[in-house]
């Protein structure tokens, strides 16, 4: 395990399954995916629970979209463009995930690394560490030194971007991107724009116009929990729902191309059956089947099929002429058992 | 007299899924599913009402997107094409079934729901319903807001706020180019609220928003009534907290009505059920069995074996769920009147679609309860955001906290493993929209429409729905080639526009496809 300069880090992986995506593409093979933890945060475990508690029911509808379908390969066979590495730039950008994680994602141009290859001298530089330094920003005007606190987390050199924990909600913080010599000096290749995490919970400023006698109980009744909860037992309900709850615009239709839910057993059969009643009259006749008019086609025969149930049925068939003084008829029954 | 109010919120979006290329598209039929079992079920649900004079008010959100689907004459042809062929199998259906009458009452009431919808589209709104919601609109019973231009995740294009500006002027522009007037209230994609962007809706005119529960709760100053009351952010613009309780009696898997055993069961559907022969001209062209919407089932309970469904038993369920629901908001009510000593607002947003195509007796509800809450109480009474603002123009000051509705609340549906790798590309295409439109603010001829067209892939690709897809790992595929493709096409025009040499012929294709907002303003990129 390196040291840094700054703080000791214990580097977690994350055993969150992770998909890959699009692996043929250059632009969207994704870099390894890390979460990197400070020792103090809870939060591993509980991302990786809720993961764990995506309700089946979410899962099977959302499944149940998988199967895309041979006419669509038609769309996805132009493969005309890739999307680029990258643009050239030196930027990293920072977004907000939660009120505990963030994620960066970066692109170091090469003419980059390689003024600071020779700031740093070629040996110093490829024994430096490329690391991630987060700084706790809030309520400064960030110079690069005034930082409230800081850490840093290595980061394998093929990384584009990261999950980062600083953990604490409610704060501000910026991120520089660079590589940290033994000795111990950090040499920025660049700075991220800042962000702030949300507050998890109540907020600590109370306005004197609008005071209430009991906070806890009306943050409980907006959770809508009932009366009397301590507001830790509705912090934790408030959590449990939004983990269950995902709901989203296409949830309510998404069960619209292979909608059938995964059986139960691993071998299955079902049979059934349909009866047709075919037969041909004189074209300009009038046909009946069950005392219900059936259309002739042209040239006199008709088709009718039905789904045949369990049990007698009587299917009387009676044509007449179209002067109206012949008739005909053909009474059928057809009796159907399942064992 | 009252004792408090009740906000329905009903939010309907569809992501912009149009293929003239192909002529029998799978992922079209979201919408043309959606047209059958959710939008002309609410249409025919709100004339019901105004027909009898009951007295309600509730609020719809259109996605841009949506509203663009609705109004494009390729699609409203294919959805009739798409309705003829329903109907055409209802009545095979109806002979199919004559031996079964349980099974052949339900073939008839398809065959009318299909006939009914196809009136209803053709002969009164003339194959473009959104007429019938500008109606509603200016009828003041239904508030009809919008949405994010494409329903673009606006926390994560915080990076370049233009990026997210620019999603609400577009928005707000199409509502008013629709609807004839401006919008009173926007709808967050996926309730995505970043502090700061409330000023953009200020801007345009917009009074109010919605968060989830948090959103409000975790505001700045503590809000002295939780959720049930809207706070004012510093910019002036109402946020309405959702209510837990509510939400959860309609949404939760386990314990919301939809779950119900007489319910109508959503999969089992004659496109899976029936003889390959006989269904292949009802499902895809390719073979592919797909739903058709004709379903015999009911929930039954966890088991294979589906009972047939019963509608008439269905409805009863559904008219005393309705019920449930307006005691437990009345009970809700009288208790926090008492305790806040104020009349709380209860507000109630769902996803529209889940209301008839994946809940079927879900606008039988929906008219049960507004029925109820005008004829059989007076603790409640139904009202929308700017009606309650209006009666109520007294709400504290505080800052809402950065929040989604999404699973666990915040971003990460939208920004985990799976989809994380978008963010460069619409980031630096969002970066490179606002460098256009400074430096060409004067365009005109076809740089102008260059421009326009850029503005319109880079809405396209921001649409929350591509990462979302990419997450759920349902059409992942079609999910990823739509977010490279508005971006090659984006990039293309770029490099068009900063060279000088526009292919005017390629140019014209790509506004043939991707043809939504056609005054698309690119200037709200200006910085």
């Amino acid at each position: 395990m390196a040291e840094s300069s700054k703080a000791k880090r214990t580097r977690a992986r994350s055993t969150v399954p992770r998909k890959t995506v699009a692996a043929k593409t250059g632009a969207a093979k994704k870099p390894r995916q890390k979460r990197v933890s400070k020792k103090i945060s809870p939060e591993p475990q509980v991302l990786q629970q809720a993961v764990q508690n995506i309700p089946q029911e979410k899962s099977r509808i959302e499944e149940s979209k998988h199967y895309a379908g041979p006419v669509i390969q038609k769309f996805f066979e132009d493969k005309g463009y890739e999307l680029p590495a990258g643009y050239g730039d030196v930027r990293i950008t920072l977004m907000v995930r939660d009120p505990y994680w963030l994620h960066a994602y970066w692109e170091i141009a090469d003419w980059k690394l390689d003024e600071l290859r020779s700031m740093m001298g070629q040996d110093n530089f490829s024994r430096s560490k490329k690391i991630l330094r987060v700084y706790d920003v809030t309520d400064i005007n960030f110079t690069g030194v005034n930082a409230n606190r800081s850490y840093d987390i290595d980061i394998s050199h093929d990384a584009r971007n990261w999950y980062i924990n600083p953990g604490d909600p409610n704060r501000s913080y910026c991120v520089d991107l660079g590589f940290l010599d033994q000795r111990g000096k950090f040499y920025v290749a660049a700075r991220s724009n800042i962000v702030s995490t949300p507050r998890d919970g109540m907020s600590d400023v109370i306005d004197e116009e609008w005071l209430t006698i009991d906070w806890e109980r009306m943050y409980a009744l907006s959770g809508g929990f009932g009366i009397g909860r301590s507001s830790g037992e509705i912090k934790e309900l408030l959590k449990k729902r939004l983990r269950e709850e995902m709901s989203s615009g296409f949830m309510g239709w998404s069960g619209s191309i292979t909608a059938r839910p995964e059986k139960a057993k691993d071998f299955w059969l079902v049979a059934n059956t349909e009866l047709i009643v075919y037969g041909a009259t004189e074209p300009d006749a009038k046909l009946t089947i069950q005392g219900l008019p059936v259309k002739l086609r042209h040239d006199g025969t008709f088709s009718m099929r039905f789904a045949l149930p369990d049990g007698r049925q009587e299917i009387p068939i009676e044509a007449v002429n179209k002067q109206g003084d012949l008739k005909r008829s053909i009474h059928k029954t057809v009796e159907k058992r399942t064992k | 007299m009252e004792k408090g109010y009740l906000s329905l919120v009903l939010h309907a979006h569809l992501p912009f899924v149009r293929h003239p290329e192909f002529h029998d598209f799978m992922e079209e039929d979201w919408l043309y599913e959606a047209i059958t079992e959710t939008y002309i079920p609410l249409i025919n649900v709100f004339e019901g009402l105004i027909k009898d004079n009951v007295p309600f008010k509730i609020t719809v959100s259109f996605s841009p997107t949506l509203l663009a689907m609705l109004r494009d004459s390729l699609l409203q042809d294919r959805y009739i094409e798409h309705i003829n062929k329903l109907i055409e199998l209802s009545y095979k259906e109806i002979e199919r079934t004559r031996f079964e009458p349980q099974f052949n009452s339900l073939a008839h009431m398809y065959k009318d729901k299909f006939e009914n919808a196809r009136h209803v589209f053709v002969d009164k709104y003339q194959k473009d319903l959104t007429k019938a919601f500008k109606y509603f609109n200016d009828s003041g019973s239904v508030e009809i807001i919008t949405c994010g231009a494409t329903h673009g995740f606006l926390p994560l294009m915080e990076v370049n706020p233009a990026a997210a500006k620019a999603q609400i002027k577009v928005a707000a522009a199409y509502f008013r180019e629709v609807f004839g007037k401006s919008s009173l209230g926007l709808w967050l994609p996926e309730c995505g609220f970043q502090p700061g962007h409330d000023k953009f809706l200020t801007e345009e005119g917009i009074r109010y928003f919605f968060t989830d529960t948090h959103g409000v709760l975790h505001a700045s100053p503590r809000p002295k009534y939780g959720v049930f009351a809207p706070i004012y952010t510093k910019n002036g613009v109402a946020a309405f907290g959702r209510d837990v309780e509510s939400s959860k009696a309609v949404w939760s898997a386990k314990e919301g009505y939809p779950g119900d055993p007489v319910y109508r069961d959503f999969y089992r559907d004659v496109g899976f059920d029936l003889d390959f022969d006989y269904i292949k001209p009802y499902i895809h062209s390719d073979g592919l069995r797909i739903n058709t919407g004709i379903k015999y089932y009911k929930i039954t309970g966890l088991t294979d074996h589906k009972e047939p469904y019963n509608r008439h038993w269905a409805v009863e369920k559904a008219a005393e769920h309705a019920g449930n629901f307006l005691f437990n908001r009345q009970k809700q009510v009288e208790f926090l009147h008492e305790y806040m000593q104020k009349k709380p607002i209860i507000v109630s947003p769902y996803d529209a679609e889940l209301y008839g195509h994946w809940w079927f007796e879900g606008p039988d509800w929906l008219n049960f309860l507004i029925r109820k809450a005008a004829y059989d109480q007076d603790t409640i009474r139904l009202t929308t955001p700017a009606q309650y603002l209006e009666e109520n123009p007294r709400n504290q000051v505080s800052t809402p906290s950065m929040s989604s509705w999404g699973w666990k609340g915040y971003s990460e549906y939208w920004l985990e493993g799976s989809n994380d790798w978008i963010y460069r590309y619409l980031h630096k295409a969002a970066e490179r929209m606002v460098e256009l439109a400074n430096a060409y603010k004067t365009a005109s001829g076809l740089v102008e429409r260059a421009l326009k067209q850029a503005a319109r892939e880079l809405v396209l690709a921001q649409a929350s729905d591509w990462a979302f897809i990419m997450k759920t790992g349902t059409v992942v595929q079609y999910a990823v080639k739509r977010t490279k493709d508005h971006i090659e096409r984006f990039t293309k025009l770029y490099d068009m526009i900063k060279s000088g040499n526009i292919d005017e012929g390629w140019l014209a294709d790509i506004e043939s496809k991707d043809n939504l907002f056609p005054n698309i303003d690119f200037r709200v990129y200006c910085t």
